[in-house]
């Protein structure tokens, strides 16, 4: 036992190259900018940032939040600050204290508004909260002795987090529906990719399609299944499947950032 | 070479972490409440339904019941800190028939969804964190009076002193663009309250 047990001790302390890590590090808070910068464009900062008594969209959430501290400003600081701090972690400045600053400020904008908050902020922040336990931030990074090299535990548990994402993805959308891998009725993923709502696939000339639209959606479960493939040594095969998946999403849904924010952290899966 | 306390530390947090994450997003199980097949009628039914598969679904969902749930709580206070909450229910499903939302300011349709003849704020309507306010509409969930509320304020900013918001939840056939309304809610000024009418 103790012998396994300082087997584990070793392997997770093993140095692996930071680097993928510290691209990582870039490209999330890149994604959440952009985000955040579409909003401004948009014109939706006060829509969101400001409760409904003064012209926002929701009234103030129960639980304690900046809009206590001023209605008027809280909101709009918050967002502010979360700009400022992911721009900071990005770059590499003082990146341990920006990436507490940027999560805590992001999760304030969640609790203001937990509806327009989606699963891929939740995935963003718990991404950001694990590269605190690396030495990315004396990677490409403005501050901070630079380092190549950090313990690979950390890296482990990225891998797990996709894993289980894309594991819980597969085997939810067979339990909520089944003609996922019946290829009976409307082929699910044109009911997903032709919904006005959420995707740009043109509902007429997409019924041309159904065969198509099948065996996609079959190969979409399947790679989401054996996301436990990321565990493995063939976990950048195993990527090269998804990648399209998230490239096909953002081409013909409307989804924001959540492609975006998902190839952000591919480069775990390309490590060596 | 000997290991430190550091590194002993660390590995088990690391442990710890990898432990409590395939607990709380337990793929599959994450979709079960607590109370599901709790009770001996409901988890006979499922044996005799599916004899070895079915016991094996009673163990999961016991499983689910007695350790998972409960881990959850536990952690979920260190999660609503930094809002990360390990859920990942990703786009599990598309519509059964196609919905959309219509916005009518004094009368004249100016936006139905992903229709390019009527886009008035379009950009803003879609946009990934306004999106799930439409879905609420069509739904009929908690974010109605947002919704509609953001609607008018906006179309009075647009269109000058208007006395009369209707939005309406429309659905059609896949490929038939034939819409049927579902809900209609109407708004006056100032109080700009959702009626809901008859459709």
């Amino acid at each position: 036992m103790r012998a396994r047990w300082e087997q584990w001790v070793r392997f997770c302390d093993r140095p692996i190259d930071c680097r993928p890590l510290a691209m990582i590090r870039i490209l999330v808070p890149l994604c959440v900018i952009g985000d955040l910068l579409q909003m401004a464009q948009l014109g939706l900062v006060t829509t969101f940032y400001r409760p409904q008594a003064i012209g926002g969209l929701v009234p103030a959430p129960h639980r304690w939040n900046v809009w206590d501290l001023s209605a008027e400003w809280g909101g709009l600081v918050t967002y502010g600050v979360t700009l400022v701090a992911m721009a900071l972690v990005s770059v590499g400045f003082y990146s341990r204290i920006s990436t507490i600053v940027a999560v805590a400020a992001s999760a304030n904008l969640a609790v203001l508004v937990p509806h327009s908050d989606r699963a891929i902020d939740d995935i963003l922040r718990t991404v950001l909260l694990i590269l605190l336990f690396t030495n990315v931030h004396r990677c490409w990074s403005l501050t901070g002795k630079a380092t190549k090299l950090t313990a690979g535990w950390p890296s482990d548990l990225l891998l797990t987090l996709l894993a289980l994402i894309y594991m819980s993805a597969g085997v939810g959308k067979i339990m909520q529906n089944t003609d996922w891998v019946t290829m009976a009725g409307t082929p699910v993923l044109y009911r997903v990719m032709a919904d006005p709502a959420g995707g740009n696939v043109d509902e007429s000339a997409g019924m041309a399609w159904f065969g198509l639209f099948r065996i996609l959606g079959l190969l979409t479960i399947v790679v989401e299944c054996v996301g436990f493939l990321a565990w493995t040594r063939w976990r950048s095969w195993w990527a090269l499947t998804v990648a399209p998946i998230h490239i096909g999403i953002a081409m013909t849904m409307k989804l924001g950032m959540f492609s975006y924010g998902m190839l952000a952290l591919y480069p775990v899966l390309f490590a060596p | 070479m000997t290991l430190g306390r550091r590194a002993h530390l660390q590995a088990a947090l690391a442990l710890t972490a990898q432990l409590v994450w395939l607990l709380l997003a337990t793929p599959g199980l994450d979709r079960f409440k607590a109370d599901m097949l709790d009770n001996d009628r409901a988890r006979g039914s499922l044996v005799e339904r599916w004899g070895p598969l079915g016991q094996l679904g009673n163990a999961l969902l016991e499983f689910n019941r007695e350790v998972r749930i409960p881990v959850t709580k536990l952690f979920d206070p260190l999660q609503r800190v930094f809002m990360t909450y390990q859920s990942f229910s990703l786009y599990l499903d598309g519509p059964k028939k196609p919905g959309r939302v219509e916005i009518r300011v004094d009368g004249a349709l100016v936006y139905r969804t992903n229709d390019d003849e009527y886009r008035w704020r379009r950009e803003q309507l879609v946009y990934r964190r306004m999106r799930p306010f439409q879905h609420d509409l069509m739904l009929k969930r908690s974010y109605v009076r947002a919704t509609t509320l953001y609607v008018a304020r906006r179309a009075e900013e647009d269109f000058g002193p208007v006395s009369e918001v209707e939005v309406s939840v429309v659905r059609s056939d896949w490929g038939e663009p034939v819409y049927r309304t579902k809900r209609r809610w109407l708004l006056h000024p100032p109080a700009w309250k959702p009626e809901e009418v008859d459709p």
